[in-house]
């Protein structure tokens, strides 16, 4: 009944006021609070049929955005870094020899006559003459050239401990290490090379127009290759580039001997 | 001793109706369904619409039992999924309507032949309109405030306190007549 609990939370006196809307609410929470109310019997079967028929939650865990973006960040890294090693280590070799001559080395007359004395250095026995070669050395169509004074500048030094080695040693096999290492064990050369003037030099190829034919310095003109030079002095890797330029001066000087025993006898004619 | 082995109880039967074992989603369902039950029949004017909200309840916690973090009491997680789900209802059912104070009419007396007993609270509670007995039923009982009914129910907190303020009223009548008519 009513009335009891009614007279609980009202007085007579007291309805009217406000701690009668606050027992009003105290009514009807203690109430409300403390009731239950039991569901019919079909309550749980429709709510099992209901969780049978949901399939069962999974949960997704979300990939944070900036996992995505970092992901993406490091993948295109790589690419680039991978992109750049393979272009560099996949370049043909006689592509570069194609596209980036070095200067043409030209000998010197006042050296070559000197050319015997013992110890003394190669830059000076070859001489990079920029105007003759600017006049003289023949370029073929599309090729490009290095400018001279960053070629001087790329190899600091060259030393032949003995001209006479160069037209001693017997020429070397291509693949024949041994000849190799026995002629090399004597220090016939030394170089050092500036290589960051080295690739500088490389990055700052100009077109240059076809020069003039020559003969004689066609016949003179070394060739080595800039990025295969670039390439060696990277590795650190100064016997191979030793032994390439101990071969390229060993069949040059052959050709500039009978060049300029040519040239003197054309004067003298 | 019996309330300790409840909880550790409920515990274990949460952890198991996480893994899906229908077991122990009937064992949860038989320990909180009357709870719920009357929650949803507090705010629904209609046994079986309650009914049907209790059952919407429950499927919202089986889904959402692994959010549960099991530090706070289960009963009032559950509580508050049912609130949800009845406000969900009432606001998705119709435009809630909210009386203005000079259109307040007395509620219909709920005197019956065996005198007012004590259910026919429930009985003045479903003669309110919609909008004020569910801002009672959220202030008085559940403990809202205003700024939160407001926020919920998409109405001002003025309209809030109002609706509040009608409320009370009617049901102070109500209960005041009844009472004087049973003892008078």
């Amino acid at each position: 009944m009513l009335g009891s609990y009614y007279n609980k939370y009202f007085t007579k006196t007291t309805f009217q006021t406000m701690d009668n809307h606050q027992n009003t609410d105290q009514l009807f929470k203690d109430y409300f609070e403390q009731r239950t109310l039991k569901p019919t019997d079909t309550a749980w079967d429709r709510l099992d049929t209901m969780l049978s028929v949901e399939r069962p939650v999974t949960i997704r865990k979300r990939v944070p955005v900036y996992w995505i973006a970092a992901c993406l960040v490091a993948l295109v890294a790589a690419l680039a870094v991978w992109r750049g090693q393979s272009v560099r280590h996949q370049l043909p070799e006689t592509e570069i020899i194609a596209d980036r001559p070095v200067p043409s080395l030209e000998t010197n007359e006042s050296a070559l006559a000197v050319s015997n004395e013992k110890e003394q250095p190669v830059k000076e026995l070859m001489q990079f003459d920029t105007e003759k070669v600017k006049a003289h050395t023949p370029i073929k169509s599309g090729n490009h050239r290095i400018k001279d004074e960053q070629s001087a500048d790329q190899i600091t030094k060259i030393t032949v401990a003995h001209d006479e080695t160069l037209k001693s040693t017997k020429p070397i096999e291509s693949n024949n290490e041994q000849d190799f290492q026995k002629v090399m064990a004597s220090n016939p050369i030394t170089l050092e090379i500036n290589a960051q003037a080295l690739l500088a030099s490389v990055e700052q190829l100009t077109p240059r127009q076809e020069a003039s034919e020559s003969k004689l310095t066609a016949m003179y003109e070394v060739r080595p290759d800039p990025d295969e030079l670039l390439k060696e002095a990277e590795m650190e890797a100064s016997s191979g580039l030793l032994k390439k330029l101990f071969k390229t001066l060993q069949s040059g000087s052959e050709t500039i001997y009978t060049a300029w025993a040519n040239r003197n006898y054309e004067e003298e004619q | 001793m019996k309330i300790v082995e409840l909880h550790r109880d409920v515990h274990s039967w949460i952890n198991s109706a996480i893994r899906g074992d229908r077991k122990a989603q009937k064992l949860i369902y038989e320990q909180y369904s009357s709870r719920v039950l009357s929650i949803c029949r507090q705010y629904i004017a209609d046994d079986f619409t309650a009914e049907d909200l209790m059952i919407s309840t429950f499927m919202k916690v089986f889904r959402n039992l692994e959010h549960y973090a099991q530090k706070g009491v289960f009963e009032a997680w559950i509580r508050r999924i049912a609130v949800n789900e009845c406000i969900t209802y009432i606001r998705s059912r119709k435009k809630v309507t909210y009386t203005e104070p000079e259109e307040w009419v007395a509620i219909a007396d709920t005197k019956t032949d065996e005198g007012l007993i004590i259910s026919d609270l429930q009985a003045m509670l479903d003669q309110l309109p919609d909008g004020c007995r569910t801002i009672f039923n959220l202030y008085a009982i559940d403990g809202y405030k205003h700024h939160e009914i407001a926020k919920m129910m998409d109405i001002s907190e003025g309209t809030s306190k109002s609706q509040l303020a009608y409320a009370r009223k009617l049901l102070q009548q109500v209960l005041h007549q009844n009472n004087i008519s049973n003892h008078g």
